[in-house]
């Protein structure tokens, strides 16, 4: 076990130093804004984790090389980690303003603007959305987003777009040499896909086609009429399927419909895998409809979409068939991709919380079911589902066949053998069940610590599910006052664990057990 | 026709297909965003974004015939 910790710690130190670059490169957002005060506490949240880093790595850079059961536990912690030195600069920059220590000249702030930024000097409230934000859920402990200083605005931003694509894929696009084990830390990361034989070159083409299409949907979004800084936050943290907006209302804020069209297909192209960017970029434009899990999730953004639309236009909840057709589409695709910005709002039309049940449970469905594996989404993925589709009518056709037939069950262009149809089917199967066992448990601690009547069942479900699915989407439950204290720890694990795909942390609790010897 | 080499932008532009429209619209990316910073909206910053996207769209569908 003395090697595991070595590994563990060794890996968790490089991650904690990207996170160090990631925080000292921020300074600059921080400085071209003129907000001086909150320099030093950037610095200082920034200094911390690269130290520990730093320190980790030397004192444990002869430990072994990860295996299976190391790569899932450096997964687990390295994105609790993250987690938690991600919130320090919520919590100093909060405190800089409160207290305004050695004259930083910090704004004097009231009203909401105030009671925003004073959320964040409570630990907790800063953790839930350093988690949120690096699992690309988007929920937040934010009243006014507008109110936050640019740089807390660019923060939140910044993480969703690392979280987007992953720490480890960051930390081993910048810090690993090919062969370091690589390969082993990347897939506890909830991916599979290689574009190239070399997993380094793969996760450098993976930030290659971010980062373009980044710069893509910041252009997107501004010809859209955006503001440029709106347009370079919601393009990132849109394309990362994170969700997190630095305007009040989300979307809705802008009200108009060039905006939430122009964001369709920023969220789209986050919801494909990225080797299925890769190759129609590079000229196989079939991808676009012999990828399964591409085809199927065009198939359900329009089916999804068009029920949608027909529920909260027959239900009376918008007048117009257009209106209808502007907000489910862009609630379907929203909550599918696991973006989770919002154009249903109270203050523009009707909350998502107010729509009826039917409405409500199809944009759930969306969010447990999530897109395509191997993308920046959430969710159980679309892979998985059609893997226990597909595998359960094979067994059931099975039946009919002589038991001398040879039979393939074929996923995706793949021709499975029993052996590996089984194991397939058994690990959709597994994660599938946990998914919707956490669910439960989530909506259940949820329904406890709520105040009686307050909510529906598919209010809690709603957003159960999407803080689990890494969506983002609020039924008006989440808020720094809204949640008791036991919903946001309840709802940092669903976050967590919907991020990592259950497994790791469930590999990682018990190993911290059996060390403890309770288990 | 051989490309120039600088050591930090030779290794991301390399990390990407082998199409040179892409790897252009890559590293020019960063100088558009910010030529609409410092300008703000105009015609010829919307121009610029504008071809930008359609460069980037033709060329894929071009590859893709």
């Amino acid at each position: 076990m003395r090697g595991a910790t070595a590994t563990i710690s060794r890996d968790l130190g490089r991650i904690l130093e990207a996170l160090g670059v990631v925080v000292f490169a921020s300074i600059l957002v921080t400085l071209v804004w003129r907000e001086f005060y909150a320099v030093p506490a950037m610095v200082i949240s920034g200094a911390i984790p690269l130290g520990i880093g730093i320190a980790l790595r030397r004192r444990f850079s002869d430990a072994a090389q990860p295996g299976k059961l190391h790569g899932m536990m450096v997964a687990a912690t390295g994105w609790a980690a993250v987690g938690v030195f991600g919130s320090l600069p919520f919590i100093l920059i909060a405190w800089t303003i409160a207290v305004d220590p050695a004259a930083l000249s910090a704004p004097d702030l009231t009203g909401r603007a105030a009671s925003t930024v004073a959320a964040f000097q409570h630990p907790l409230n800063a953790l839930f959305e350093s988690m949120s934000g690096f699992t690309g859920t988007g929920l937040t402990m934010t009243d006014n987003e507008e109110a936050l200083p640019r740089t807390l605005q660019w923060w939140r931003t910044i993480i969703e777009w690392v979280g987007g694509v992953g720490v480890i894929v960051l930390t081993t696009a910048i810090l690993a040499r090919p062969g370091s084990g690589s390969l082993t830390l990347y897939e506890s990361e909830a991916r599979s896909e290689k574009i190239h034989p070399s997993i380094v070159s793969t996760v450098r083409t993976i930030w290659w086609i971010f980062i373009l299409f980044t710069f893509t949907s910041i252009l997107v979004l501004w010809l859209a009429g955006m503001p440029i800084w709106g347009a370079i936050n919601h393009g990132m943290t849109g394309l990362a399927t994170g969700g997190f907006s630095i305007t009040d209302n989300s979307i809705a804020t802008y009200d108009s419909a060039l905006i939430d069209f122009a964001l369709l297909p920023v969220m789209i192209l986050g919801s494909i895998a990225f080797p299925i960017h890769y190759l129609i970029l590079s000229g196989d434009l079939e991808n676009f409809y012999t990828d399964l899990q591409t085809r199927w999730m065009f198939g359900f953004f329009g089916v999804g979409s068009a029920l949608l639309t027909g529920v909260v236009y027959l239900r009376g909840t918008y007048d117009s068939l257009f209106a209808a057709f502007r907000y489910g589409l862009f609630q379907f695709v929203s909550a599918m991709s696991c973006t989770g910005f919002q154009t249903a709002v109270d203050s523009t039309n009707i909350a998502l919380g107010r729509w009826p049940m039917g409405a409500q449970l199809t944009v759930t469905f969306g969010m447990v079911v999530g897109a395509a594996a191997g993308s920046t989404v959430g969710g159980i993925k679309l892979i998985r589902l059609a893997t226990l589709l597909k595998g359960i009518r094979f067994r059931i056709i099975d039946v009919f066949y002589p038991e001398s037939a040879v039979r393939r069950l074929k996923i995706n262009n793949r021709r499975l053998t029993e052996t590996e149809a089984s194991q397939e089917f058994e690990e959709a199967a597994i994660i599938a069940l946990l998914w919707l066992l956490f669910l439960i448990v989530g909506a259940t601690v949820l329904m406890a610590v709520l105040p009686a009547g307050e909510y529906t069942l598919e209010n809690i479900l709603f957003e159960v599910a999407s803080a689990q699915g890494n969506v983002g989407l609020s039924a008006g439950i989440t808020g720094p006052g809204s949640l008791p204290t036991l919903g946001k720890v309840m709802f940092l694990f669903n976050m967590w664990i919907g991020r990592l795909e259950i497994i790791p942390v469930v590999v990682l609790l018990r190993g911290v057990l059996k060390r403890g010897g309770m288990y | 026709m051989a490309q120039p080499e600088w050591p930090l932008l030779t290794a991301v532009r390399d990390a990407g297909t082998d199409d040179p429209v892409f790897q252009w619209l890559l590293l020019a990316g960063p100088f558009v965003i910010g030529l609409i910073v410092l300008v703000g909206r105009s015609p010829l910053t919307t121009a610029i974004a504008g071809g930008y996207l359609a460069m980037l769209i033709t060329n894929t569908l071009r590859n893709g015939v």
